[in-house]
């Protein structure tokens, strides 16, 4: 999916790889070791933050944060260096996960279409209600936005984003 | 009613120079745009516009807005028809088509209006009373005709809705010039601010009078940053002052063939604080014959003269019971209508001294209407016993008000009666919703509007907000309702909508309906879509008066949602066809797509149901297909099946908490099936629970209960363990499930280069393997819902496709077939395994279906078994798990048959749950609860569907390969 109408453009991500950091305390050393790993510490709450190599974190909630990766290299690597960190474990989820990236002026204007009152402000992660389905929706720069689906739902949050687009075009 | 056009100035919202042609009830008529509907049709002289809902008295235009009771129509045609449409509120646009309701064969003769003859035996709640005998069967589908008014549109809608969310530190419902006030205050305070006003124009009731506090207001609100959505009508407040708000977008009527146009959409906003400034309704005098075409509510017939140019009568009377109606009488006399008179229900007020040359009579009531089918006349008796006859087309009249609190209503305020002002007013704020303006009684317009700004100020910078300056309406007629006394011919009305009289108060007072919720009900009073809006209080009064008790002893009921009807579309916005309701596709849709699949909805997936051949239906298909993996092998997509990782060092004590069996002493590599129950005992979920690991399992669910197998999991650890160091994680769409099952299984796999290691030989049922194929990661599960011998083969989600493809190539060499979802039914049923939630119910508990085994053995506890102790959980009458099988042989056993002694209605021994024709067999199998079932094997049961009886026979279970020896290959 690729539209882009004045002030917005919406396109899916080819599905990213994904995992998620699964942890029993935040401040924990699964935590630390994240963080000597990726010079990145965990998100704090509702907080997205990009690391290096090309990783993006969101924060899902207290024992959990999704990262994110457009390439395999990154990911396989942080697996394999958390692969026997002690309080916590790495679970892969390339391929469950799909992404729209919706950017623009009107990027806030659709979020209120598909049903989020208060779309993420830069640095913000969160799970909404969009088109009636779950959507963890997360920013890292002002007026961009990421909307990640589980796969199997893709068509519908797809479909929705489409028709509203439809109405806006005629 | 003569109604007609009058000379500009008057009609500030019609452009005269664009007329706009219309039909009613197929007759050619002409507005202006800016008419509405209502005017357009008064403007053309038009009486009758409908029927009423019970007697099919005539009926025409009462009030000029949302508080219409008895002005509806069907409007529109084809895709862009609605019905039941307030005259009132549709905006009259070129070619709209207008049709009256409830009339046969047309609205000037309808046929329907001999029940008026009939009139004495159709009471309030005549129906509960009579078409007793012989039969209620035999009325019934009569007076399920007559029920309801309208028609519903036959063909989809043509156009499209949309929701939209937004949120507000402040929210103004209302347009008027306390709403307005409200609203800039709040935004000039800092609080983002939206204000919905539910006409095209701002100002409320000082729109049509030109007002310029108004239009300075309006340019205010804009400066301040106000968000105002116009045309929007807030119908219902819910939980944390969330408002449900409808916008019309396209109000040109029908526009024609072409592209859908966005007719609706539906706001939903969470709003810190909510201001309700939704002014107040009129309320009409009850008297005899009250509903006649052309006695109108005089507030509207002057806005109809303001605003819209036209005059609805010639020849008028005004019949008051409130202050307003010498404003009234004085516009409307301005505007070129002659008022024969002025007739106050009170002793002489200080208004009239503005009316002196207009013929006033005091402490008088209209006793009488002259003319069926329109006001020709009417007659006054005044207090001192003197009649009065006076010729007239309309009557005007109004009571006093009602303030609109049916926002502050639902958010739960509460009201309290002013005795001057005959009214219920908020009784504080609500919570959430504070009240301004003449919603909140303050009808002083100085006075409402330094409260307005003050509330707004205050509710932006989160301060209470002090209370509403009551009073300004004046002192209202005490007898709007037209006293309790009957006797007078012709029928009161105080509910035109739902036609519902004095009368019928009255019976229902005698009847001892003494609560207003009860009155409610009982005469219908204040129901569907009106409301009460100008009823209530007429109804609440009246009760009150025939029950020897104040309005305020009374009491009122609850306004519901929605304040006025909402369109079905709205409510439903993108939610149609496609996007009617998610469905989770499958990774390798496409693939299954292109090979034939019929795609149907399980538990929220959308999955092949079978894989028909040319010409061959659902259910041979699904024939063939379970015959064939009988015989040698099937391809099943199962990547719906629910997939949890449970991993921490008390993850096996978890599961033995959560299951019926134990899963700590799994080995890794083993697999066990699990059932989930919940506290109650009862089954919630099963599936197949594998160890990774010390630490680490992997959990197969129901393909529809994975979330509430995982929220269910979750909620445990969070509220009752949560010092286990567990980690609960869904990963369903991570893996697809490509099933291989079949006599010829392996040899499929093996074909396609799966590891040696894998084969029957060289592994078990019930264990996991991790493996792979081409670089694939691949978790081998040797697990069976089929009987036989199967391979669940995890994989990546992608890679999906790719695995299916390759052994698919090699599906000839096996003579394998694909199966769908409706073969694996029959092959599970052939095999006596349940389905949850399909051969269960909420009571079932593992015993009723034979999974009891192991329980008294376990030493560990686990959710629901203290429930499995109860008394009702050992009744040796509990239904359980049977299977089933004609006696003819050939009969299929209908799913949700009875099984009973003898035809219904009998006492009910048990259902049919589950049913097949058996290939393998060749003759019918069918799962069944039945109480005592265990212990009623080979006894013949009578199974009745539709009336029809069929004889069936208790079996053991399973009906295929009892020894089970299948499942090894």
């Amino acid at each position: 999916m690729a539209e882009a109408l004045p002030g917005l453009e919406v396109e899916t991500e080819a599905r990213p790889y994904a995992a998620t950091l699964r942890y029993f305390e935040a401040d924990g050393p699964f935590a630390a070791t994240v963080a000597a790993v990726t010079g990145t510490p965990l998100p704090g709450p509702l907080s997205a933050v990009a690391g290096g190599g090309g990783l993006l974190f969101a924060w899902l909630r207290p024992t959990e944060t999704l990262v994110l990766s457009r390439e395999a290299a990154p990911l396989a690597s942080l697996k394999e260096r958390l692969a026997s960190a002690p309080g916590g474990h790495v679970v892969d989820l390339s391929g469950a996960l799909e992404a729209f990236r919706v950017s623009g002026a009107r990027m806030a204007e659709l979020l209120t279409r598909l049903g989020d009152s208060v779309p993420p402000a830069a640095g913000q992660a969160g799970r909404r209600r969009l088109a009636d389905l779950p959507v963890l929706a997360l920013s890292v720069q002002p007026q961009e936005v990421l909307l990640v689906v589980d796969r199997a739902y893709a068509e519908h949050l797809g479909g929705w984003i489409e028709a509203t687009l439809a109405g806006w075009r005629s | 009613m003569s109604a007609f056009r009058l000379d500009a100035p008057a009609g500030l919202w019609i452009e005269r120079t664009r007329p706009v042609n219309f039909t009613f009830n197929g007759r050619p008529l002409s507005g202006y745009r800016g008419d509405t509907l209502a005017s357009a049709l008064l403007a053309n002289g038009v009486r009758i516009v409908g029927r009423s809902f019970k007697l099919h008295r005539p009926r025409g235009i009462l009030a000029c807005g949302v508080e219409e009771a008895s002005g509806l129509v069907d409007v529109g045609t084809g895709g862009r028809y609605t019905p039941n449409v307030r005259v009132t509120l549709v905006p009259l646009a070129q070619g709209l088509a207008a049709r009256s309701v409830n009339c046969w064969p047309s609205v000037g003769f309808d046929v329907g209006a001999l029940s008026g003859a009939f009139a004495a035996l159709l009471p309030a709640g005549f129906y509960y009373k009579t078409f007793k005998w012989p039969s209620w069967g035999w009325f019934e589908p009569a007076i399920r005709r007559m029920a309801g008014m309208g028609r519903a549109p036959t063909v989809p809608d043509a156009d499209t809705y949309e929701e939209v969310a937004t949120r507000a530190d402040v929210l103004v419902v209302g347009g008027g010039i306390t709403g307005l006030t409200a609203a800039v205050a709040a935004a000039r305070a800092g609080a983002a601010t939206v204000l919905v006003a539910s006409g095209a124009r701002l100002g409320g009731g000082l729109a049509w009078r030109d007002n310029s506090d108004v239009r300075e207001l309006a340019s205010a609100a804009h400066a301040a940053g106000v968000r105002i959505l116009s045309r929007t009508v807030a119908f219902g407040i819910y939980d944390h002052n969330l408002v449900a708000a409808c916008e019309t977008v396209q109000a040109d009527g029908d526009p024609g063939p072409g592209a859908p146009a966005l007719r609706e959409r539906l706001w939903r906003i969470r709003a810190r604080a909510v201001i309700a400034a939704t002014g107040a309704f009129e309320r009409p005098l009850v008297f005899p014959d009250n509903d006649r075409p052309g006695v109108m509510l005089a507030g509207a017939a002057e806005k109809y003269a303001r605003a819209f140019g036209v005059a609805c009568g010639r020849r008028v009377v005004l019949a008051a019971g409130c202050d307003s109606a010498y404003t009234v009488a004085a516009g409307l006399r301005a505007a070129g209508v002659r008022v024969e008179a002025l007739i106050d229900t009170r002793a002489a007020s200080p208004a009239s001294e503005a009316a002196r040359d207009l013929e006033v009579v005091t402490e008088a009531r209209i006793a009488a209407i002259a003319g069926a089918r329109g006001v020709r006349g009417c007659t006054v008796q005044s207090a001192r016993g003197r009649a009065l006859s006076i010729e007239c087309d309309g009557v005007l009249n109004t009571g006093g008000y009602a303030p609109a609190v049916h926002l502050h209503s639902q958010a739960g305020g509460r009201l309290r009666w002013l005795e001057e002002e005959s009214m219920f007013v908020p009784d504080g704020a609500a919570p959430g919703l504070t009240s301004v303006g003449a919603c909140a009684g303050a009808f002083a317009r100085a006075a409402a509007v330094s409260h307005a700004s003050e509330v707004g100020e205050a509710l932006a910078r989160g301060r209470v907000a002090p209370p509403a300056p009551l009073g300004g309406v004046g002192r209202c007629g005490p007898d709007a309702q037209g006293g309790a006394a009957g006797g007078a011919r012709g029928k009161r009305f105080i509910d035109l909508q739902n036609d519902v009289s004095a009368d019928d108060v009255a019976l229902a007072v005698r009847e001892n309906y003494r609560s207003v919720e009860h009155l409610k009900r009982y005469t219908t009073t204040g129901m569907g879509t009106d409301q009460g809006k100008t009823s209530s209080v007429n109804a609440l009064a009246l009760l009150g008066a025939y029950s020897g008790r104040s309005p305020e002893e009374v009491g009122t009921t609850r306004f519901r949602p929605p304040f006025v009807p909402v369109t079905l579309g709205a409510v439903a916005g993108r939610r149609v066809a496609a996007l009617y309701r998610p469905l989770k596709r499958l990774p390798a849709e496409a693939w299954h797509v292109a090979r034939g699949a019929l795609l149907e909805n399980f538990g929220d997936w959308c999955r092949p149901a079978a894989y028909p051949q040319p010409g061959e239906s659902l259910e041979a298909a699904a024939q063939r297909e379970a015959r064939a993996v009988r015989a040698s092998a099937g391809l099943f997509d199962g990547s719906p099946l629910g997939k949890l990782e449970i991993f921490g060092p008390d993850a096996a004590h978890f599961l033995d908490l959560m299951y019926v069996g134990p899963m700590s002493t799994l080995a890794t590599g083993q697999a066990r099936y699990g059932v989930l129950l919940n506290e109650n005992g009862t089954l919630a979920d099963d599936g197949i629970v594998a160890r990774l690991g010390p630490e680490h399992f992997w959990v197969n669910t129901t393909s529809a209960g994975i979330e509430r197998t995982a929220a269910a999991f979750e909620e445990w650890l969070q509220c009752e363990y949560p010092h286990f160091r567990v980690l609960v994680t869904p990963v369903t769409s991570r893996w697809a499930n490509v099933t291989v099952a079949g006599p010829r299984a392996w040899e499929w796999l093996a074909g396609a280069g799966f590891d040696p290691a894998l084969s029957p030989a060289a592994t078990q049922h019930m264990t996991l393997h991790d493996s792979a194929l081409g670089g694939v990661p691949l978790r081998v599960l040797r697990v069976s819902f089929s009987g036989e011998l199967g391979y669940e083969v995890n994989l990546p989600a992608d890679e999906a496709t790719g695995l299916l493809a390759r052994l698919w190539a090699q599906a000839g060499a096996v003579g394998g077939v694909l199966y769908g979802v409706e073969a694996l039914q029959v092959l599970r049923v052939e095999k006596g395994f349940i389905h949850i939630g399909t051969d269960t119910d909420g009571t079932t508990l593992p015993g009723d279906v034979g999974l009891a085994r192991g329980i008294e053995r376990k030493a560990a506890n686990f959710v629901g078994r203290r429930s499995l102790t109860r008394p009702a959980s050992r009744d040796p009458d509990r239904l359980q798990l049977v299977g089933l099988t004609p006696l003819d042989g050939r009969t299929v056993l209908p799913v949700g048959a009875q099984i009973a002694g003898r035809a219904p209605p009998a006492t009910i021994e048990g259902r049919v749950t589950s049913s097949f024709m058996s290939p393998e067999l060749g003759r019918p199998v069918a799962l069944a609860l039945l109480a005592r079932g265990a212990q009623r094997l080979g006894e013949e049961l009578n199974v009745y569907h539709l009336r029809r009886e069929i004889k069936a026979c208790v079996v053991r279970l399973p009906f295929v390969d009892p020894q089970g020896r299948r499942v090894h290959g």
